[in-house]
This record gives C-alpha cells, sequence and structure tokens, in this order.
C-alpha cells in the first residue's frame, strides 16, 4: 500500500492514480507510514532532529517548524527527550518517536502497523484519542493491529485476516 | 550434491581468490588485467556465484566505477591531452589508462570475492580453522560476512524511511541530499553496535570461549579436485607474474 513492494496483481490507487507509477517520496507526502518496527524509521541524531527533518527540508518556516514539533513532542510525551539520541530510547519511546515523526507532516492518509506496541495502557489511550481527532477532521487511515480493543474503539471497518486470509469483513 | 567448482573446500577458493586478487593488484597492463577479469567471471558463473543478478543489483553505483576512472584520469595526467580545461589538462591518454586500469582492478577484486559467497559461512570459518587459523579469528571474519547484508538492509530502510516521509530525493537540492546521505550513517553505525553487543551476550550465555579446544561436527576434507585447482592457480598466477614482469 506504501509503495515499498509493487503489487503482483491489481493495483493501489491512491487519490486516484495507480501507486505502481508513484515514487516513494510522492506517496509519502499523502500518506503517512509508521513501520513494524519503530526502530528502522528512526535515523536522525536527536529526537527533536527526528521530528522536524522533513519539514526543513520541505521548506517550511522556522516558526511553524517549532510550532508543529513542540506540539506533537508534547502530546506524545517526548518533550522531555527532545536532546536525547534516538538510539538509546526504550521500545515504547521509540515507538512514539515514529509516531510523531510520521504525525508532524500531517498527512492525508496513515498507515500505520502494530502502533500500540510497547504503549502502556495510558499512551495507548492518548494515541486513541489522537488517532480519533484525526479522524473526525477527515484523516483516513488504516490500522494494521492485533490489539482488539484499540481497534474496537477506532474503527468503522473491521477486515480480520487469519493465514493470509481475509476470514471477516465488518463495518 | 554440489558438483565441479561449486562443490570445491572453501580453502580451494578461497586460494582461487587470493590469486585473482593477487594478479588484479600487481597487473598494471590493460589488456591482462581485462583477460583475468573475464577468467575471474567465467570462474565466478562456473562456482554457483549470481553474478550478474548482483552487477543489476549495484548498476546504480556503476557511475560511481566512471567517476573513479575520471577521477583518477585528472590526477595523474601524461601523454596526449584529450579534453583540456582552461590550460588544465582534465583528461589525457595515460590518466585514462590509469583510470581504467583502477576500474578494472576493483571489478577483478570484487567479482572474484562472489566465489567466496557460494560457500556457506559456515564451511568458510571451518576450513579456516583447519587452516589453523584461531577460532575467534575465523569466527570474527563469519561474522562480519553475516553481517554486511544486514548493513545493506539498514541502508535501504533509511533511505525507504526518508522517502516515505514524503522528501523525494531526486528533487531536492545536492546539498540537501548530502545532508540525508549523512543520515545513513548514523543509523548503521549505531545498529552495528547493538547487535554486535546483542551478539556478544548471546555468545556469552552460550559459554563461547569456555573451554580452550573447540572439536566440531563438521569437517572438511580436501578432495583431488581442491588440489588440482590450488595448484593450477597458484602455477599459473606465478606463471603470469612471471612472464608480465620479465618477459613483457
Amino acid at each position: 500500500m506504501t509503495g515499498i513492494l509493487r503489487p503482483q496483481k491489481g493495483c493501489v490507487r491512491i487519490c486516484g492514480s495507480d501507486s505502481a507509477g508513484m515514487k516513494l517520496g510522492e506517496i509519502g507526502r499523502r500518506v503517512g507510514y509508521l513501520f513494524q518496527n519503530p526502530a528502522l524509521q528512526i535515523f536522525a541524531p536527536s529526537v527533536r532532529e527526528e521530528v522536524s527533518f522533513a519539514l526543513e527540508l520541505k521548506g517550511y518556516s522556522s516558526e511553524e517548524i517549532g510550532r508543529r514539533v513542540d506540539e506533537v513532542l508534547r502530546d506524545l510525551d517526548l518533550f522531555h527527550l527532545q536532546d536525547a539520541l534516538p538510539f538509546k530510547l526504550s521500545r515504547g519511546e521509540k515507538q512514539r518517536l515514529a509516531i510523531a515523526a510520521v504525525l508532524v507532516n500531517k498527512p492525508g492518509f496513515l498507515i500505520l502497523d502494530e502502533p500500540t506496541t510497547g504503549l502502556d495502557m495510558e499512551r495507548r489511550r492518548v494515541l486513541s484519542d489522537m488517532l480519533r481527532d484525526l479522524k473526525q477532521k477527515g484523516i483516513g487511515m488504516a490500522v494494521i493491529s492485533h490489539d482488539r480493543a484499540f481497534i474496537d474503539r477506532l474503527a468503522d471497518r473491521e477486515v480480520r485476516m487469519h493465514g493470509g486470509e481475509i476470514v471477516e469483513d465488518r463495518t | 550434491m554440489k558438483t565441479g567448482l561449486k562443490g570445491l573446500d572453501p580453502r580451494s577458493k578461497l586460494v582461487l581468490v587470493l590469486c585473482l586478487s593477487t594478479l588484479g593488484v600487481l597487473i598494471q597492463d590493460i589488456r591482462v588485467l581485462t583477460a583475468v577479469l573475464s577468467v575471474s567471471m567465467v570462474l565466478s558463473v562456473a562456482a554457483g556465484s549470481r553474478l550478474f543478478a548482483l552487477v543489476k543489483k549495484f548498476r546504480r553505483i556503476l557511475w560511481l566505477f566512471v567517476a573513479i576512472a575520471i577521477i583518477q584520469s585528472i590526477f595523474s595526467p601524461s601523454g596526449r591531452v584529450l579534453v583540456n580545461l582552461g590550460g588544465i589538462k582534465l583528461i589525457t591518454v595515460g590518466g585514462l589508462y590509469k583510470g581504467v586500469a583502477m576500474v578494472l582492478r576493483m571489478s577483478i577484486v570484487m567479482v572474484s570475492a562472489t566465489i567466496m559467497a557460494t560457500s556457506n559461512y559456515r564451511e568458510i570459518v571451518q576450513g579456516l580453522v583447519q587452516w589453523r587459523i584461531p577460532y575467534e579469528i575465523a569466527f570474527m571474519v563469519s561474522v562480519a560476512i553475516r553481517f554486511l547484508p544486514l548493513l545493506t538492509d539498514e541502508i535501504k530502510n533509511v533511505v525507504t524511511a526518508v522517502q516515505l516521509r514524503g522528501i523525494e530525493l531526486d528533487k531536492i537540492p545536492v546539498r540537501q541530499r548530502l545532508k540525508v546521505y549523512s543520515y545513513l550513517i548514523m543509523p548503521v553505525v549505531s545498529g552495528a553496535v547493538i547487535k554486535s553487543r546483542e551478539l556478544a551476550t548471546t555468545m556469552e550465555t552460550r559459554a563461547f570461549r569456555a573451554y580452550p579446544k573447540r572439536t566440531s561436527y563438521m569437517l572438511l576434507t580436501m578432495q583431488r579436485a581442491d588440489y588440482a585447482v590450488i595448484i593450477i592457480s597458484m602455477a599459473v598466477s606465478i606463471f603470469t607474474l612471471m612472464f608480465y614482469f620479465y618477459a613483457i
């Protein structure tokens, strides 16, 4: 769906265009993707830079970058870690950082692969509330998760898979 | 069952690779280097390596080879000038000759190394151990071989992660692109350090080096074909070098 792997048959349409002809960067501008393993998408030398990196390259003003980064770091309880080395964070902190780096770009659609892994109950609730807010603002999302309770709180449509097959599809 | 070059003992493959690499490093003549590269390619394919798949995979860095040839040519000018820029001899026949020789040399080392990749890393370690190389060093070699693809994956992940944040790498200015590429270093180095720490802990828990002498379930036995390959490759290499240095 994000273009990392190309479909062997059929096609994935993003805003009406076949994703097969789109570059990853082009897809990334429209879709925010959270990797299953957050460590794979973290690369900057500080938490703040990890979140601000894409905005800087996209040419946003420093005030706008500062405002958006502060907001998302506070929402995800990472503000006190803004100067920390991302590679030294705990699994849960890395997960929150990866989510922050995705959300700061304000994508039109989100694909979140196991977003609750490593998060405690309170932070799951915070993330759930944030995603619900985004949903109300019209941001679409596909969430891949084993956390049924988390999905039940958010989903309009649930597709259950087993052994690579769809076994349930309900709205 | 593996037959032909595929079934060779890793030690004979190692000798073969060392001979090809030595020829590549010592010889300067482009014609001889081309011949050595051709032989290396034939032997690599015969040994069952995925040489052409690898070339296809790394085609994006082929421009680097062209750049190396040109840079080498700029810094060692000699002979007829082909490109002159404001009185500076940018590309000369002699310089280009050296550049091409350098690229051929690198290709020989890389292509011959693919022959080693046709043995699994456990066999290579065992071969080195049976050559009386200390197990710790042999194990380090095997870990280095095993970790290389992981480092490549790490780089790919970062490039993918950067692009998925909406950055089109081919559309941003060179200065910013360089900054993006500088980000590759951090996760690769930290990933390597973290993985090596985890590996060290795992090895300790499995009592690595608990006893001074290790026995091995797998024992490699040299066959006649192995001795033949070792003798022929050494003889051909010595003959080629003697012919090259004394007859040409």
